[in-house]
């Protein structure tokens, strides 16, 4: 028996297909209090804490640094058995938020905590389009870091 | 208005000696172990008139209905109820609900329980903490699962203060020499550290032992007011503090990930206990993972930020130690059907009353206990004395 492939996809409603929509166009994009001028990740209906005005969407610009991560070489899930090793990363970006993401492009034994990474737009082995990071061309160093 | 701190009590504990029980309903074991703390306490269960639970994913509706379908089971009618099931920390939450629904004259005799077959469950059981719908959807289809959450927070706390695997490894070590005396203990053989750095790497850097056992098991406890408690022969446990806090659900929230919400709901029951870390004779961690327990030495006030590698390193959370721990072995070698902090609860008071079935200390007077749910998520602390 061929086992089939399960990709556990986004469920996406109508408003957070905006920012999917924007991944598979290769924009990544964040959110910003109009009044405050914060900026913050995960999208939110309304801005977190006031509550008081809808976000806008704003591009960020891709770079950042690997704010911890983990070599999964084994889960449970099988969403992502097949995917193992696999780097789960989360990103500090440079405007500040945090998300979530994996690392590519890099031998997983080589990945450290501050190293600056930039975004790449990739299948996880399904139809949506991914925010991935995999090591900074530029090898510049990073603000807020 | 002050916690009403000593007012109410601890009068009946048991813990399900069952670790596999494949074959079974979660229910049959609610049964034993809402009896057996009943037996304990010398209490009817006509008597209980309020019940708490976190049944979990162990019921048939999903798991508002958890009171509902378990009151009807057990055959008990109770007058208040608390379906608070915030993840491993929910009985010590459901406690501190108590404390406060039996001083406000909403009951006085509740029963607090959870079952579950961890390991044999007939119902599907997702390893994630949050739906790929919502906010999960940026976290979840990446490939999270609960080990590779407290893995980012392991790699972290590495990176910042340079603490090393074999910190995190001395952890499963003790709880495992712990283990060796409790005769219902899962995994009872000692282990070294080298036998957990030799473990399969399951999420870096955590390996097959920095995770917690899993078993088919439940635990459940009695309380009343403290004026009743005068009543009963065994010792009352008194619930001295308690306090619950919320921190994030998902990773990407949790800009320090070295920082939990232990910090405040370690705060909250301290204050209310009215007690300094220093008269804190015995801790039980929750133990889901070694890191687990690691950041609660931190946060709860033990040790400050980045000292827990050495405190451990120094043998202090030996039974010979400053702050022993996980005396009946804990999640890591003992039981762990989810919710633990039903069982950590249950270890405390049976230390407390000189009857612990790993290493018993040498008269104990304050117990505290910490749950951590999710992902770092949920939190909640309480303070039992004698």
């Amino acid at each position: 028996m061929t086992a089939e492939k399960i990709r556990l996809e986004p469920l996406m409603d109508d408003y957070s297909k905006e920012w999917w929509d924007a991944a598979a166009e290769r924009k990544l994009l964040i959110q910003r209090s109009p009044s405050s001028g914060e900026v913050f990740f995960y999208p939110r209906w309304l801005t977190p804490g006031t509550l008081a005005e809808r976000p806008e969407w704003v591009e960020a610009s891709g770079r950042g640094t690997i704010y911890t991560f983990s070599v999964v070489n084994f889960n449970a899930n099988p969403e992502f058995r097949e995917d193992c090793p696999y780097v789960f990363a989360i990103v500090k970006l440079e405007e500040g938020p945090h998300m979530t993401t994996r690392i590519v492009d890099i031998d997983p034994d080589e990945v450290r905590c501050d190293m600056p990474v930039e975004v790449d737009f990739r299948s996880l082995g399904g139809e949506t389009i991914f925010p991935v990071f995999r090591p900074a061309r530029s090898g510049a160093a990073v603000e807020g870091a | 208005m002050t916690f009403p701190s000593g007012s109410v009590a601890i009068v009946g504990v048991y813990e399900s000696p069952r670790r596999r029980a494949p074959g079974m309903h979660p229910f049959y074991i609610q049964a034993e172990v809402v009896a057996g703390a009943l037996k304990d306490a010398g209490i009817e269960p006509h008597e209980v008139d309020g019940f708490a639970t976190a049944a979990g994913l162990a019921t048939e509706s999903a798991w508002q209905f958890a009171t509902a379908e378990l009151a009807e089971y057990l055959g008990i009618t109770p007058k208040w109820m608390d379906n608070s099931d915030v993840g491993g920390p929910a009985t010590l939450s459901q406690i501190t609900h108590a404390v406060a629904a039996i001083n406000a004259g909403l009951c006085e005799t509740v029963v607090i329980s959870y079952g579950a077959l961890g390991r044999s469950s007939l119902l599907p059981m997702p390893d994630y903490n949050s739906g790929h719908d919502g906010p999960g959807q940026w976290e979840v289809p990446y490939g999270l699962s609960t080990i590779t959450a407290y893995a980012l927070a392991a790699q972290r706390h590495m990176h910042e203060f340079g603490t090393k695997p074999e910190h995190f490894a001395q952890i499963s070590v003790q709880a495992r020499a712990n283990a060796a005396s409790n005769p219902d203990a899962m995994y009872r053989d000692p282990i070294t550290v080298d036998d957990v750095l030799n473990s399969a790497l399951l999420s870096s850097p955590l390996h097959k032992f920095d995770c917690c056992v899993v078993s088919d098991s439940g635990g459940a406890i009695v309380l009343t007011s403290a004026k009743r408690a005068a009543q009963f022969t065994k010792q009352p446990v008194y619930v001295l503090g308690g306090g619950e806090a919320i921190g994030q659900i998902q990773m990407n929230q949790m800009h320090d990930m070295t920082k939990t919400a232990a910090q405040r709901s370690a705060r909250d029951a301290f204050e209310r206990a009215g007690i300094t870390h220093d008269e804190v004779d015995v801790a039980q961690l929750y133990d889901s993972f070694t890191v687990t327990v690691l950041l609660a030495l931190e946060n709860l006030g033990f040790v400050g930020p980045g000292e827990a590698g050495a405190f451990i390193e120094d043998g202090n959370l030996a039974p010979t130690g400053s702050l022993p721990f996980n005396t009946d072995g804990g999640g890591l070698s003992s039981n762990h059907p989810g919710r633990r902090g039903t069982l950590a609860t249950i270890e405390a008071v049976r230390q407390l009353q000189g009857r612990s079935p790993g290493v018993q200390l040498d008269n104990p007077k304050i117990a505290l206990v910490n749950g951590t749910g999710a992902n770092l998520s949920t939190n909640s602390t309480l303070i039992l004395g004698v």
